[in-house]
C-alpha cells in the first residue's frame, strides 16, 4: 500500500493504483474522457493533467501515473483548468455543434465537460472534414464527424471482446477511426463500442429518435437470454423498452454484453405476443376470457391424471419461485412427469458431475476465470452461447497471459484468440480426447490422485484411450494433446469450461463426466481460483436443477414424454415456455407426441409452432414483465425486475400456474416472490441462507465462490464411435441467437435473419456452391433445404448448422446424435 | 388633533378619487377593446421556420426537458437529407404556465413565444395543440438564424461551405 495526498486529503491505495483511482477512492472527481474502468489506461485526451509536486509541478495526465508514496497532488487549480479549458478548445476545433440533433444529447461527456468548463469560444480555427455516416449495418451507427479519437471503442474491441474491428487509421489532425480497409462496420454486433463511446459518435440504431436520456426510466434486471446472467439495466419509456442503458456499476458482466442481451430486447415489445388465452373449439384456437381457459385446462390435466397420466416439460427460463409454484402444481396434479430444457442435455450436470463430484452445478464463479493460468474449453461453442464468459475468457489470456486450449471440431472466435491452442477433432470425438488427457496426466504422474475413488478401475478403463490412438481417431496431434494436459496439471489457478443445450444433447452426462475425472486428476475441483463450469444455455437453467424441475421416482423425462405422448401412453401435455417442435431434437417425434395426446396446455410468448397444436393455451410474461430470481451458471442468484407490464392479458408463468393450481385444488397461496424464495430454501438447503430482498446489486453465490465436491469419485466413461460418412453435420448455437426466442427479436434478426448451413471453402469448392446458394442436405431418411454459408471456419467433411429456426427444420435432421451422417448435393 | 386627522383621513382619498376622475381610465373594455401587449409577452407558443422555410425544430427534447410543468411531448425523426424534426410536437396548453423557459432551453429559436393571449377556451381538450397548430409560416423574434448553417453538419449547405466554417479537407491530398 502507498500513501499520498490529493488535494490535502490523505489516501492510502495499493501500489498499482493510478493517480485516477486514488482520487476517486477519496471522492475527489478528475474529469476524462478516454478512462474507462474495465479498460487499460491509455492517456488520450488529457483532460485528466495533474500536477505532482514531486514532479517539479509539471502536469501529468491522472489516469495512466502509477501512485508512489509520498506524492502530493493538486487535481484543481487555476492552471490546471486554464489547460484544460484548451484541451476542450483543442477537441472542439474539429466537432461538429449538432447537440440538438444529435441522439447522445443529455448524456455526452463532452457535453457535460463543455458546459462544465464553459466553452463557448474557440480560440483556433481548422478545417472540418466531412466523414461519411456508416450506417450499412442495421443497429450501430457511427458518425466520425463527431468522434473524438478517444480510442475507446479502439480498447474494448480488442481488449475486451477480442474482435478488433476497430483501428485509428491516419495521422495527426487527419486521424479517424476505421475499420478494415475503411468499410463499414461488419462484426458480432456486441455493441460494446456503442456503450463505452462518451460522444454521439458510435450510436445504437434502433434507438435512434426514440428519447432522450432524461426521460427514460432505468430498470436493473437479469438478462433473459443465456446463463452468465449479465446484469441489463432495460431504458423504459411509456411501458415500453426502448433500449438497454450501459450499466458498469453492477452484476457480474463489468457492462459488457452480446448482441441478444444488447439488440434482442425486441421480442418484448413484438406485435404478435398472445394477449390472450385460447381454447380450441370446433378445431380453432379461439380467444376466451381467461376463467373458461383455465377451467378447461384444469378439467383437461385432471382428467388426464385419472387416465394415463399428465407430463409437464418446462423451458428453463422460469424463475426459481416460478419453477417452484411449478412442481407445487406438479404435486397438486399428483404427477412425477416433470422435466425441463429437453431432459438430455443438463445431464451432464445433474448426473455427470453428481457422481463425480456430488454436486450439482460448475464450482467456481466467472470472476474468478480471468485469473486462471489455463483454460480449457471444450468445444469452440463456447463464445456463441455465453459470449460474455467469451470475454473473460480474452480477459483472461491478455492481461493475466492465460493458456488456453480448445477442444473442438470447428474453429471459431476462441480458437482464434491470441495464443489459442486448439485441438481439432473429428466431429463428435471430444470425450476421447478430455479421455486421453486424463491418461497422459495418470501415465506421467502428474495427476493428483489423492483422495480418488475408483482409479483403478478408471486406469483400466483408459488403457485404450492412449495419446497416440486418439490421436490417429481425431486427428489431433499426439503431442500437441500430451502438452495440453501437461500444462492444465501444471496450472495453478485453471478451469475448463463447457457449454450445454438443446443442441448438445449427445452423451452430455458422459461428456460432462469425462471433463469432471480430468478436472479431478488436474486438482481443480475445490481448488480457490480453479473451476469446472458446466454452463446452461438458458437464464434459469441452473434454477431448474438446483429447484429439481427433473423426473422424480418413476417419473418419465422430457424424451420418455414425448415417446410416451406419441405412443398413446399419456394423456395430457402441459409446455411451458418451451417450443419442443421447433428446437427439441427428432421433431416427428414430438409432433406426434403432440398429435397424439389427448390434451396438451401450451403457455408462452408466441404462438408457437407446438402451441399451435396445443388444446388451451395461455399467453405468458416475458423476463422484463416479472419479478423474481435467476440462478446462474455460476450459481449466482440474481434478482429479476419488473419494467413493463405484460401487453393485453398476458400473466406471469407464475400467476398463470398458481391460477391452476387453484382451480385444482390447490389453496396455498404467497403474498409475493419473497415469500416464495423463502419456501424455496426449505426444500433447497443452499438457498436457505439467503433473505430474497437482501440480494444485492452482485447477486449472491451459493456454496461460496469455489464449491467443494463432496465426492472425488473418477467414472469411466467410453466415447460412442460418430457414424462414418462422406460429409457430417453438427448442429448448435449461433452467437446471434439463443433458444427460440430470439428469432422474434428484431435485432439479432437483423443480423442473422435465416437459418443457414455452413461449409468450408473446401467443401464448397468440390461441390460447386457459393455463399447463399441452396443446399439439399439429407440425413436420417429426411431431406431439408438450407442456405448455404461458406467460410474458412469448418474442417473438410463438416458442415454446421444453427438450432434457433424452428421453420428451417434442422430438427427434423437431427435425433439427438452427436454428429448427424448427412448427403449434401447443390 | 385627532379630529384634524380624521378630516384629513377623509378628504385625502376623495381628493385622489375627484383627480382620478377627469384622467383616461386604465382598464379597458375587453373585450370590445383590445389592449396590444408589448413584444415580449409570453402568451401562446408557436413554432417557427427558418429563414428559408424549413421547420426550425429538431426535436431535441430540451423543452420538454425544461419545462416544469411536462406540457410538451414530441417524437423525433430523421428527413432524407439528414435533417432532424419532429415527426409530431404537442403543447397542452392547459397545462402551460407560460414560463418561457421552453423558448430559453431551445436551441434553434423554434420554440418561441406570441403575445396572442387569447386562447381561453371551454372544452380543455382544445387546448393541446398538435403541430400543425402550432408551426407557424414565420422567423418569428429572428429573421436570420438558421441552425444548420451554424451546426457545422451538412444539411443546410454542404459541411464545411457554412459562413463560419473552413472547407473540408482530402486527408490523402497531404499525402507526401
Amino acid at each position: 500500500m502507498v500513501n499520498l495526498t490529493i488535494d490535502g486529503k490523505q489516501v492510502t491505495v495499493s501500489k498499482t493504483a493510478t493517480i485516477y483511482d486514488a482520487a476517486k477512492e477519496v471522492g475527489i472527481n478528475i474529469p476524462v474522457l478516454c478512462y474507462a474502468k474495465k479498460l487499460l489506461p491509455y492517456g488520450a485526451c488529457r483532460f485528466c493533467l495533474v500536477q505532482v509536486e514531486q514532479m517539479k509541478g509539471r502536469l501529468i495526465p491522472a489516469c495512466t501515473t502509477p501512485v508512489s508514496e509520498g506524492m502530493v497532488v493538486t487535481t484543481t487549480s487555476e492552471e490546471i483548468q486554464k489547460v484544460r479549458k484548451t484541451v476542450m478548445e483543442f477537441l472542439l476545433v474539429n466537432h461538429v455543434l449538432d447537440c440538438p440533433v444529435c441522439d447522445k444529447g443529455g448524456e455526452c461527456d463532452l457535453q457535460d465537460l463543455a458546459y462544465e468548463f464553459g466553452s463557448i469560444s474557440n480560440r483556433f480555427e481548422g478545417v472540418k472534414f466531412d466523414l461519411p455516416t456508416d450506417e450499412i449495418n442495421p443497429l450501430i451507427e457511427r458518425n466520425m464527424n463527431r468522434c473524438v479519437l478517444c480510442g475507446r471503442c479502439v480498447r474494448v474491441c480488442d481488449e475486451v471482446v477480442g474482435y478488433g474491428s476497430y483501428s485509428f487509421i491516419n495521422r495527426g489532425f487527419e486521424t479517424k477511426i476505421a475499420t478494415a480497409y475503411d468499410r463499414g462496420l461488419n462484426c458480432e454486433f456486441c455493441g460494446q463500442c456503442v456503450s463505452l463511446c462518451p460522444v454521439g459518435a458510435i450510436l445504437p440504431r434502433p434507438f435512434k429518435f426514440k428519447a432522450r436520456p432524461w426521460q427514460i426510466k432505468e430498470v436493473d434486471s437479469v438478462c433473459g437470454y443465456c446463463g452468465n446472467g449479465c446484469t441489463v439495466t432495460l431504458g423504459v419509456l411509456d411501458n415500453k423498452i426502448e433500449t438497454i442503458r450501459f450499466n458498469d456499476e453492477i452484476g457480474v458482466n463489468d457492462g459488457n454484453l452480446c448482441i441478444r442481451g444488447r439488440f434482442g430486447y425486441a421480442y418484448v415489445n413484438h406485435q404478435k405476443r398472445l394477449t390472450k388465452p385460447l381454447v380450441r373449439k370446433e378445431g380453432q384456437l379461439v380467444e376466451v376470457e381467461w376463467d373458461e381457459a383455465l377451467q378447461v385446462a384444469a378439467e383437461g390435466l385432471s382428467n388426464a391424471q385419472n387416465g394415463q397420466g399428465v407430463g409437464i416439460l418446462s423451458g428453463a427460463r422460469l424463475t426459481n419461485e416460478e419453477f417452484f409454484l411449478l412442481k407445487n402444481l406438479a404435486k397438486t396434479i399428483g404427477t412425477d412427469h416433470l422435466d425441463h430444457s429437453g431432459g438430455e442435455c443438463y445431464k451432464g450436470v445433474s448426473e455427470g458431475l453428481n457422481e463425480t463430484l456430488g454436486v450439482k452445478a460448475s464450482t467456481g464463479t466467472f470472476p474468478q476465470l480471468e485469473s486462471c493460468d489455463v483454460i480449457l474449453a471444450i468445444r469452440s461453442d463456447f463464445w456463441e452461447t455465453h459470449p460474455v464468459v467469451g470475454m473473460v475468457v480474452n480477459q483472461a489470456i491478455r492481461r493475466n497471459d492465460a493458456q488456453l486450449v480448445v477442444v473442438a471440431d470447428k474453429r471459431g472466435k476462441l480458437t482464434k484468440l491470441p495464443r489459442a491452442r486448439t485441438l481439432l477433432t473429428k466431429a463428435g470425438y471430444e470425450l476421447s480426447i478430455l479421455n486421453a488427457m486424463s491418461k497422459v496426466l495418470l501415465d506421467e504422474g502428474l495427476a493428483q490422485v489423492d483422495g480418488l475413488q475408483n482409479l483403478d478401475a478408471f486406469k483400466a478403463a483408459l488403457s485404450e484411450y492412449t495419446p497416440e490412438n486418439v490421436a490417429q481417431q481425431t486427428g489431433v496431434d499426439a503431442d500437441l494433446l500430451k502438452d495440453s494436459a501437461r500444462k492444465l496439471a501444471g496450472a495453478k489457478k485453471s478451469a475448463i469450461l463447457l457449454a450445454y443445450g438443446l443442441p448438445y444433447t449427445a452423451q452430455s452426462k458422459e461428456l460432462a463426466a469425462a471433463a469432471a475425472n480430468l478436472a479431478l486428476l488436474a486438482g481443480i475441483p475445490g481448488r480457490a481460483g480453479s473451476g469446472l463450469y458446466l454452463c446452461g444455455e438458458k437464464a434459469n437453467s441452473q434454477g431448474a436443477i438446483d429447484l429439481g424441475v427433473l423426473p422424480a421416482g418413476n417419473g418419465l423425462g422430457a424424451q420418455q414424454m414425448l415417446t410416451a405422448a406419441g405412443e398413446g401412453k399419456l394423456d395430457a401435455l402441459y409446455v411451458i415456455a418451451e417450443d419442443p417442435i421447433s428446437s427439441y431434437p427428432d421433431r416427428q417425434m414430438v409432433e406426434q407426441a403432440m398429435d397424439k395426446v389427448g390434451f396438451s396446455v401450451v403457455q408462452d410468448l408466441f404462438l408457437s409452432a407446438t402451441a399451435e397444436k396445443a388444446d388451451v393455451v395461455f399467453p405468458a410474461a416475458s423476463f422484463a414483465e416479472k419479478e423474481g430470481t435467476f440462478t446462474n451458471a455460476e450459481r449466482r442468484i440474481q434478482r429479476v425486475r419488473q419494467g413493463i407490464k405484460s401487453p393485453g392479458e398476458a400473466k406471469t408463468d407464475g400467476a398463470i400456474i398458481s391460477a391452476l393450481a387453484n382451480k385444482l385444488g390447490n389453496t396455498l397461496s404467497f403474498t409475493g416472490e419473497a415469500a416464495i424464495f423463502a419456501e424455496i430454501g426449505k426444500d433447497v438447503p443452499a438457498y436457505a441462507e439467503f433473505n430474497y430482498h437482501e440480494i444485492g446489486s452482485q447477486g449472491v453465490v451459493w456454496g461460496g465462490e469455489t464449491l467443494a465436491p463432496t465426492r472425488r469419485n473418477l467414472v469411466s466413461v467410453s466415447a460412442e464411435q460418430p457414424a462414418s460418412a462422406d460429409y457430417h453435420l453438427v448442429t448448435g448455437s449461433a452467437l446471434y441467437h439463443s433458444g427460440t426466442v430470439s428469432v422474434h427479436a428484431s435485432g439479432p434478426l437483423a443480423v442473422m435473419p435465416e437459418a443457414y448451413v455452413e461449409l468450408g471453402r473446401e467443401d464448397a469448392a468440390a461441390l460447386g456452391v457459393n455463399d447463399g446458394d441452396l443446399l439439399k442436405v439429407a440425413g436420417n431418411g429426411v431431406e431439408i433445404q438450407l442456405k448455404a454459408k461458406v467460410d474458412n471456419r469448418l474442417p473438410k467433411g463438416l458442415l454446421f448448422a444453427p438450432y434457433h429456426f424452428g421453420n428451417a427444420g434442422l430438427n427434423k435432421l437431427y435425433r439427438g446424435e452427436a454428429v448427424v451422417a448427412v448427403s449434401v448435393s447443390k | 388633533m385627532t379630529l384634524w386627522r380624521d378630516i384629513k383621513g377623509t378628504l385625502q382619498p376623495f381628493w385622489i378619487t375627484l383627480g382620478y376622475l377627469f384622467q383616461k381610465p386604465v382598464t379597458i373594455q375587453y373585450p370590445e377593446v383590445k389592449r396590444t401587449p408589448p413584444p415580449r409577452y409570453r402568451a401562446r407558443i408557436v413554432l417557427t421556420r427558418d429563414p428559408d422555410g424549413g421547420e426550425r425544430c429538431v426535436a431535441c427534447h430540451l423543452c420538454s426537458g425544461a419545462c416544469p410543468v411536462d406540457c410538451i411531448s414530441m417524437q423525433a425523426a430523421e428527413d432524407a437529407d439528414g435533417r432532424r424534426y419532429a415527426a409530431w410536437f404537442r403543447i397542452n396548453f392547459s397545462r402551460c404556465i407560460f414560463c418561457g423557459l421552453c423558448a430559453e432551453a431551445c436551441p434553434t429559436l423554434a420554440i418561441q413565444m406570441t403575445p396572442d393571449y387569447e386562447i381561453c377556451n371551454r372544452d380543455i381538450l382544445n387546448l393541446v395543440y398538435e403541430k400543425e397548430d402550432l408551426l407557424i409560416d414565420g422567423c418569428g423574434k429572428d429573421t436570420q438564424y438558421n441552425f444548420y448553417e451554424h451546426a457545422g453538419i451538412g444539411v443546410a449547405n454542404e459541411r464545411g461551405r457554412n459562413q463560419d466554417e473552413y472547407g473540408p479537407v482530402d486527408p490523402k491530398s497531404l499525402l507526401p
